[in-house]
């Protein structure tokens, strides 16, 4: 089935392969429908709770008020600079550093940590294993990006349980952009929604068992989230920000650009304007590219999608964009297919085995532009 | 007195499951094997899974039929789950002259499909509060787990005001309150997050 | 009118890993065994995480994995989760289902039983009720092909031989049956639905159907030919579907699932 036979949102472009969409009667899609519910909800008296839990936690006395996740993104950038410039608690700032930053996101890191004033910690886990992990991942799910989902999502917690710091504070609810929980229920970033949402539905021992016996478990320790008991029996609280304020991307990136000098990057597949959105990882190119792929759709519909819900965009010159966007290969992905030793032929067999019904998987043919820090990601990631 | 839970234990019960379901919540029940315990609990669940005359039969046979009687319209909360709602009526089709609790004048009756056979409502199943009271954490978008093939048609004590299902031609009570008793056809322990807050709020029921 | 909401139940496949010296949760091709995918009380955690409908754990290794082997694995498959759970393997006992059910399992699956020992799985069905036994029978669809030997000696019959084991199943009494397309298992080809409709014929107990789920629309397919479930092994094994995410989509299609 072609693009165009889709069901797309009567109002956004979101399509019917998107994550969890509904629509209601009139063709609505959840996600709008989420967020015209998310203008009623009473942010005043939810900011006064979040103050409360503020004052709770650094009348603790402990070493750190909480553990900011931290990538140096729009997100983590925003959340870092509102914990410690308005709720004013001193974080343990934590990273996990998947292998692919790019150099404008870590030039923003530098600038971020240093003038915000913080101490921070960053894991690297091991690069041999990385690359089999997203083999596996890739040929299991068709996104090689199972080891940053769940080392991303793991780090924080495990810093949080071994250095007893009693907070972790998230940025953006799932709730912006899907239905995985009720838009108006406070949700947190624990066991349940690390296997509902962030794991891929494989957790460490079910990757160490499908690998056959090639690692043991403690080689997966870094993409193992903390267990529920670990988590409770220290009382960690661990929440997206975004339960707590009506989140504004534009607001916040227009904050962090003016107020750290944090700067936007381009990104492969999406319009230049769009130069604050994942700019962080070398191969998100070729990540929106398989999920156009698999689903149909990929960043530029998600772009333009929140654009036309927030009133600022046109339907039709979002579906424009889409066309002219979505319908590239990444320069980047020869550079993926090098690094994980995958061959046209190998990726195109899993792709086939990867389509979410009813998109049958159109293959762009137009090739993306070189991005302008190329040359930096082969000599970073081609290291033997 | 202070808030404690007990669990009736059965051999025709899943006591199990809800302790396990309360574990979870953060709630510790202790198991209710004899009147002495039963007498130090604030809040009593009674599950149970068998024919309505097995119940009953256990119950008299461990000594707690009389003293659960005793409880109606005490201070004590009840929550009877699935056989364990079934027996605070009068009786059941499925054990003729077998007599229940007899708090409520019900009589349970056989679930009958199209076809006039005896019918099992085993399954998912959503419940029609309507413009009844609220009961407990109910409502007409969840879905809760059935699994029986008598049914509770009508709870007149509690003046119509109750959640139902209807199953081929049964409108069947799914849940109701009255007093201090809380009756629930299905099994919460088994209804993940939905049926684990129905258990919550039974236990913050004061 | 049957208003129960359709069930989508995720099979947990155990074998034994003789590298790891564990016991894994695999997939099956045409009722071989395909590959480890992971372990069964990380899969039926994930799936309770997703508001699964329905865990079925069935055992593959019945020479490997004995009776306390397999009774532990269900206790800790059972106390990940909150929602009805169904086991089988070689169950053919009242002895062995009464130590089943009670370590929380809501219906026991049988297969080989229903032909070699009817009159135990009668008596379990008397003393607990037939909505507690699943009957399982797999059956070889693709008629142009012989079935292969390695499944005749495993009891898998031709598609002709459906409707007397239906029929047989209900006089046993059990509660609801499975129907299993040993030729399209784990193909992600679709379902036999042709199959499916001629045993909707023949037996009214709720129908689980089985076997070759690979798309959104053989679920669609399935549904609105009247199945009450459907059990999948490979489905979310392979794809970057997850169980809430099939249900939304379910739900897309006009089928009556539960939504969160």
């Amino acid at each position: 089935m072609a693009k165009e036979s889709l069901q797309l949102c009567t109002k956004c472009l979101l399509p019917e392969t998107h994550e969890t969409i509904t629509y209601d009667a009139t063709g609505l899609c959840s996600v709008c429908n989420n967020s015209q519910e998310k203008s009623t909800i009473d942010w005043q008296s939810r900011q006064i709770e979040l103050e409360q839990i503020a004052r709770d936690t650094k009348s603790l006395g402990g070493n750190y008020d909480c553990v900011i996740p931290f990538s140096g993104g729009k997100d983590s950038t925003f959340t870092l600079y509102y914990v410690v410039k308005v709720l004013k608690l001193k974080p343990l700032v934590a990273s996990f550093d998947h292998g692919f930053y790019r150099d404008v996101l870590l030039d923003n890191r530098n600038k971020v940590l240093k003038k915000l004033g913080v101490d921070f910690v960053s894991f690297t886990p091991n690069w041999h294993i990385v690359k089999q992990l997203m083999l596996a991942s890739l040929r299991d799910r068709g996104d090689f990006c199972w080891h940053c989902h769940t080392g991303v999502n793991s780090f924080p917690m495990r810093t949080a349980v071994e250095k007893n710091i009693p907070l972790v504070i998230w940025g953006e609810s799932s709730t912006e952009y899907t239905n995985y929980y009720k838009t108006n229920q406070f949700h947190q970033i624990d066991e349940e929604l690390f296997n509902r949402i962030t794991n891929l539905g494989i957790s460490a021992e079910d990757m160490l068992m499908r690998l056959e016996g090639n690692f043991e478990l403690r080689d997966l320790f870094p993409f193992t989230f903390p267990s529920s008991e670990e988590i409770k029996s220290r009382g960690i609280r661990s929440f997206p920000l975004g339960n707590y304020m009506e989140w504004d991307t534009q607001k916040q990136v227009n904050l962090i650009k003016s107020e750290l000098e944090w700067e936007g990057d381009q990104v492969e597949g999406v319009p230049s304007t769009y130069d604050y959105e994942k700019i962080e990882c070398m191969m998100q190119g070729s990540r929106d590219y398989l999920k156009y792929r698999k689903r149909g759709y990929a960043r530029t519909t998600h772009l333009t999608s929140i654009d036309i819900r927030n009133g600022k965009l046109e339907r039709e010159t979002g579906k424009e964009l889409v066309s002219e966007y979505e319908d590239k290969r990444p320069h980047s992905l020869q550079l993926f297919m090098d690094l994980i030793g995958l061959t046209e032929e190998e990726l195109e067999t899993i792709l086939e085995q990867q389509l979410i019904d009813p998109w049958d998987g159109r293959i762009p043919v137009k090739i993306g532009a070189k991005p302008h820090d190329y040359e930096n990601w082969v000599k970073k990631l081609l290291v033997n | 007195m202070n808030r404690l839970v007990g669990i009736v234990q059965l051999e025709a019960g899943n006591s199990a499951s809800v302790e396990r379901a309360l574990e979870a919540l953060g709630v510790k029940a202790i198991q209710v094997r004899d009147v002495k315990t039963l007498e130090l609990c604030s809040h009593i669940i009674l599950p149970g899974v068998a024919s309505f005359g097995s119940v009953i039969d256990e119950l008299q046979s461990k000594k707690l039929f009389a003293p659960l009687k005793n409880l109606y319209e005490s201070d004590i909360k009840f929550m009877g789950l699935c056989a364990g709602m079934q027996i605070m009526g009068k009786g059941s089709q499925e054990n003729p002259g077998v007599q229940g609790l007899g708090w409520f004048t019900y009589e349970n009756i056989a679930i009958v499909n199209n076809e006039g056979s005896k019918a099992f409502h085993t399954g998912w199943n959503s419940v029609q509060m309507g413009d009844s009271q609220k009961i407990l954490s109910a409502s007409d978008n969840s879905s809760y787990y059935f699994n029986h093939s008598y049914y509770v048609p009508n709870v007149e004590e509690a003046h119509d005001d109750f959640g139902r299902t209807e199953y081929f031609n049964s409108t069947i009570v799914s849940i109701f309150k009255h007093s201090n008793v809380v009756g629930i056809q299905f099994h919460p322990e088994k209804s993940q997050v939905e049926g684990l807050d129905m258990l919550k709020h039974f236990v913050e029921w004061d | 009118m049957d208003t129960l909401f359709k069930r989508i139940v995720p099979k947990i496949l155990i074998s034994q890993n003789a590298n790891l010296q564990v016991i894994g949760s695999i997939t099956t091709k045409e009722y071989e065994k395909f590959r480890f995918i992971g372990s069964p009380p990380s899969q039926a955690r994930i799936f309770e995480s997703n508001m699964a409908d329905e865990i079925m754990l069935l055992n593959l290794d019945q020479d490997l994995i004995d009776l306390e082997m397999f009774k532990d694995v269900v206790s800790r498959v059972s106390s990940e989760i909150f929602m009805p759970l169904s086991a089988g393997g070689g169950i053919n006992s009242i002895d062995m289902a009464s130590k089943i059910f009670e370590i929380g399992v809501e219906k026991i699956v049988v297969e080989r039983a229903l032909q070699q020992n009817p009159q135990e799985i009668s008596k379990i069905a008397n003393r607990y009720g037939s909505q507690s036994i699943i009957g399982s029978c797999t059956y070889w669809g693709a008629t142009s092909l012989p079935i292969p030997p390695r499944l005749v000696s495993r009891g898998v019959v031709t598609v002709d031989a459906l409707p007397t084991r239906l029929a047989s199943m209900e006089q046993i009494g059990v509660g609801e049956v499975m129907i299993n397309d040993a030729s399209r298992d784990g193909t992600r080809r679709g379902s036999n639905l042709v199959a499916l409709r001629e045993a909707l014929n023949i037996t009214s107990l709720p129908i689980i159907d089985s076997c070759g789920f690979g798309k959104t629309q053989h679920f669609v397919d399935s549904f609105n030919s009247g199945s009450s479930a459907v059990a999948v092994g490979t489905y979310f094994a392979f794809v970057d579907q997850s169980f809430m995410q099939l249900r939304s989509q379910l739900a897309n299609h006009g089928i009556r699932v539960r939504l969160k």
